[in-house]
């Protein structure tokens, strides 16, 4: 692992994975409109937010091989390190 | 630090100099600030248009943007979207820079925190439209979101506290105190007044675990403290920090700030009876909560004072730095409504006040002039250091929107003010016969040209938000324009 977030972000991948599963069981089985767009809103929150992660993931790729001179440097816009001036 | 320790450096090197910088996590203060400047447009944007529908009932048309369905948005979008996005993005910068540590929970947890927030916000705004409410005010959102909120608010505390507990500075700084009363008050409060028994777990519908008088002085004990640790505690930790960093002064009393916060703390949450005046709650909790609503003018006149003295010698920075200017006049707007609201809540004065339209004015003197001033203030003084320019777009413009938003809120709070008492009057006069003077409809009538000024000051106050948002644009646009060509010039090397 090159990333001390790598595991932390399969945990969280999982609890938006059920998160995205109960949001579909809601839509299923909603008896009113404001639980029905709920559980939309939860499927689409979990799996955008998979997505996210997966984001991060490459993301994280990138900068450690760019600090270790395989990529020389970032194109405009892709640094997304936390202080990324 | 002046003393030089052998162990840490050379005798001719201060341990200051020594300091090992940290990486500070200032992307998430970033979507926070950004997600608090969005939702203050919504807010001002529903406000508006609800103050319209109050002048000219005919524009409540359709069931989703009635008046009943807007309204609770406007509030939650105000309080809880604006204010909550600034707080929680403040009290991440500041916690990281007075303890020097980075935000404990690495990127994940934070981020979850952001994301998770405003997924609650969105979700309770679809709700209100959609009809969903528990009728409970600032506590409108029903059991599912009540749960989720729960679980973003105590990863928010867990992050809050892992990062205090990894500092490196010994002392917790004042700011911080607040924030963290905040954070675990609106914690328990959240939690107990929203015990509720959903209808079936695929319904959005709950009903109150508690009845009556004591459901009724739950959910006040709740609505108030709502007011007092969120909208007061929250912020001051904010005046707290970015008043002496602006003003380049250290807090006049640091001692006040401490009595201050303990004073504050043990006193207002006893006062939410206070909103129970003349109701089946029994006289002497009512007395309880009127008497502890006037002991609490001591701490907000303390720390009003401890805020205005930190300017001690650098007055002159009011007439230099409008950012400034917005934070002092949140100073003073917090000393205005925090001697208004003891008085109200003094029983005879209620039985003139509930039901009024001085409680908006009250409540909107608040609002806008304390919650709305000091974000401005404190955002206005971290863009630049957040996106790495060296100053604002313009100053111009914030002396601008400092002038049409102070004007708003004097429009909206006089107007209030007045139809109030001119309602309360009306709804308590008798003839010589003892019949009531007035119908209730001819004190509708009454208000309307005040509800019309109200809706001007409305206005005034959303252009203000609109130009803060311009120039906050330029500004960003001016950083990433030069950290564009900075790159391009690496690349090009």
């Amino acid at each position: 692992m090159t990333d001390p977030e790598e595991g932390a972000r399969i945990v969280m991948g999982l609890v938006m994975l059920v998160l995205a599963i109960l949001g579909a069981l809601l839509v299923a089985n909603a008896s009113d409109d404001p639980m029905l767009a709920f559980g939309y809103a939860l499927m689409i929150f979990g799996v955008a937010y998979i997505f996210g992660l997966v984001r991060a993931h490459y993301d994280a790729i990138d900068r450690a091989q760019a600090s270790d001179g395989l990529i020389k440097a970032a194109a405009p816009g892709r640094d997304r390190s936390n202080n990324a001036a | 630090m002046t003393s030089l320790t052998p162990s840490m450096g050379t005798f001719e090197q201060p341990v200051e100099a020594i300091r090992v910088p940290v990486d500070y996590n200032d992307a998430i203060v970033r979507k926070f600030i950004v997600a608090a400047l969005f939702w203050s447009i919504a807010a001002f944007l529903a406000g508006i248009w609800i103050a319209a529908e109050l002048t000219y009932p005919s524009l409540n048309f359709g069931e989703y943007i009635n008046f009943g369905r807007l309204r609770p948005l406007h509030t939650s979008a105000g309080i809880f979207a604006f204010g909550g996005n600034a707080l929680i993005g403040t009290s991440f910068w500041v916690v990281q820079r007075t303890g020097r540590a980075k935000l404990f929970g690495g990127t994940i947890l934070p981020d979850f925190i952001f994301w998770g927030y405003n997924f609650f916000i969105i979700n309770a705004a679809l709700g209100y439209l959609l009809g969903a409410t528990q009728g409970r005010e600032y506590a409108e959102p029903e059991w599912y979101l009540d749960i989720w909120l729960t679980i973003v608010w105590v990863s928010y505390l867990i992050v809050f506290v892992g990062t205090l507990m990894r500092r490196q500075e010994p002392h917790i700084y004042v700011a911080n105190w607040f924030y963290l009363a905040f954070i675990i008050t609106i914690a328990m409060l959240h939690v107990a007044n929203n015990v509720a028994i959903p209808v079936a777990w695929y319904s959005s519908k709950s009903y109150s675990y508690f009845a009556g008088v004591q459901d009724a002085l739950l959910e006040w004990w709740y609505g108030h403290n709502a007011v007092g640790f969120f909208l007061t505690a929250g912020f001051l930790g904010m005046m707290y920090y970015f008043i002496p960093k602006a003003a380049e002064r250290p807090i006049y009393s640091y001692r006040l700030s401490i009595i201050h916060f303990w004073a504050l703390i043990f006193l207002y949450i006893w006062a939410g009876p206070h909103h129970l005046h003349w109701t089946a709650l029994p006289d002497w909790a009512q007395t309880l909560g009127m008497v502890f609503s006037i002991m609490l003018w001591m701490p907000s006149w303390g720390g009003m004072i401890n805020g205005l003295m930190t300017l001690s010698g650098a007055w002159d920075k009011l007439r230099t730095d409008p950012g400034l200017r917005f934070s002092v006049t949140a100073v003073g707007f917090y000393g205005m409504s925090t001697f208004e609201g003891p008085v109200m809540s003094i029983r005879q004065v209620n039985a003139l006040s509930h039901y009024t339209d001085w409680t908006i004015g009250h409540v909107h003197s608040g609002v806008l002039g304390w919650v709305a001033f000091i974000c401005y203030g404190s955002i206005y003084w971290l863009v630049p250091r957040l996106w790495h320019v060296k100053a604002l777009y313009s100053q111009k413009l914030v002396s601008w929107h400092y002038w049409i938003a102070t004007l708003g809120i004097v429009f909206y709070i006089t107007s209030m003010w007045v139809a109030g008492i001119m309602e309360g009057l009306m709804w308590r006069a008798f003839d010589r016969l003892g019949f009531l003077q007035y119908s209730f409809i001819e004190s509708v009538v009454a208000v309307h040209p005040f509800y019309v000024i109200r809706l001007l000051g409305g206005v005034l106050f959303l252009t203000g938000g609109l130009i803060m948002i311009f120039n906050i644009w330029k500004t960003v646009a001016q950083g990433s324009t030069s950290q564009t060509n900075a790159r391009l010039a690496v690349v090009g090397a």
